[in-house]
């Protein structure tokens, strides 16, 4: 497990050995949606919002 | 000379619960699963057309995004689930409805408005309440049900404003007086694989979807719910579907037919892994 930075607060986060480029993660403290754009080293940015024409 | 190994991908907007499960079901059953991100994808549209994959599992979040992908993968020759012509019915709400009443699925009535005038015309043949959404997106944003008149004057005045034009489809249906709870059934081949309720809450209001707030519970697939269900993707190209069905006073009414559904809060209550049963079949299609 690696730790990250939360773009928008600073916070670390902790990222799981299991995580995947792409996923979306919340920050425990501030709760922004973050991307995981890299794992080596770990690189969150916040996530896309949700667009019109997302869902099921 | 050995055989040429398959090129299996799961394309998708973003890496989410019911990707990663996706994902851990390919790498359980040895499965090189590649990966296509929509946003990242380049479309040589004039280039060679050359197949570059054998199937994929079109899990795009984004209808817009979705088309366009599997137009292109399908045009060279590559097993689309779903496929474009699915997502093209499933994606737009009134092409949905067109195809359950043709054939012969009972679904609540409804209307399509392309301004606000012909929107209060349908309200007059549906009566109030209502329910009024738009015809592409989901994830029960700007669904809303309209009491009343006024109601529908502030909804009808406020998509107006908005800058889409998708927003200005009207389309609005009977509101069905249903038991604080719906029905999504998960439709995998040709097989009712799992059902849930989906419960309204406090939280999420009338609206049962559990993005919003909705909560899930098992539901068992009786003959009549699958025999439903597999009516309701009759008109699809075999794939895996998602069907929304309501209990109404005269019966169970089919609304929505979903082509990327999601599963995430439905394989912990259901108990079965509905996640691995799309994959299962997503190779064995790939296979045939």
């Amino acid at each position: 497990m690696a730790d990250a930075e939360c773009p928008e607060c600073a916070s670390p986060i902790a990222i799981a050995a299991n995580t995947e480029v792409g996923e979306i993660l919340s920050c425990p403290d501030c709760g922004t949606r973050l991307e995981v754009r890299a794992l080596t080293p770990p690189k969150l940015e916040k996530a896309p919002g949700v667009e019109e024409d997302w869902g099921e | 000379m050995g055989r040429r190994r398959m090129r299996l991908a799961l394309c998708y907007t973003l890496v989410s619960a019911e990707n990663k499960m996706l994902l851990d079901s390919a790498k359980k059953r040895g499965v090189e699963l590649e990966r296509i991100v929509d946003g990242e994808t380049l479309l040589a549209i004039t280039g060679n057309g050359k197949k570059e994959y054998d199937a994929i599992l079109q899990r795009s979040v984004s209808y817009s995004r979705s088309q366009a992908l599997t137009y292109y993968f399908e045009q060279q020759g590559t097993l689309m689930i779903s496929s474009y012509d699915a997502a093209r019915i499933c994606g737009d709400k009134m092409i949905t409805s067109i195809e359950l009443a043709k054939a012969g699925v009972p679904t609540p009535r409804t209307y399509v408005a392309l301004t606000p005038e012909t929107a209060r015309q349908a309200a007059g043949k549906l009566g109030f309440p209502l329910v009024m959404k738009p015809t592409t997106g989901s994830w029960a944003r700007m669904v809303h049900k309209i009491n009343d008149k006024d109601a529908l004057d502030a909804a009808l005045e406020s998509r107006e404003e908005m800058g889409s034009p998708s927003q200005k489809v009207y389309y609005l249906q009977e509101h069905i007086d249903k038991p604080g709870r719906d029905i999504r059934t998960f439709v995998v081949g040709n097989v009712v694989v799992a059902a849930i309720y989906r419960h309204s809450t406090e939280k999420s209001g009338w609206i049962t979807n559990t993005g919003r707030g909705g909560t899930a519970s098992k539901c068992e697939i009786t003959p009549e719910l699958a025999e439903l269900s597999l009516k309701a993707v009759s008109f699809l190209d075999e794939g895996i579907y998602g069907v929304d069905l309501m209990e109404s006073a005269n019966g169970l009414v089919v609304h929505e037919v979903n082509h990327t559904t999601e599963f995430r809060n439905s394989s912990p209550v259901t108990g079965v892994d509905i996640g691995d049963k799309m994959m299962e079949y997503f190779i064995s299609r790939a296979k045939r």
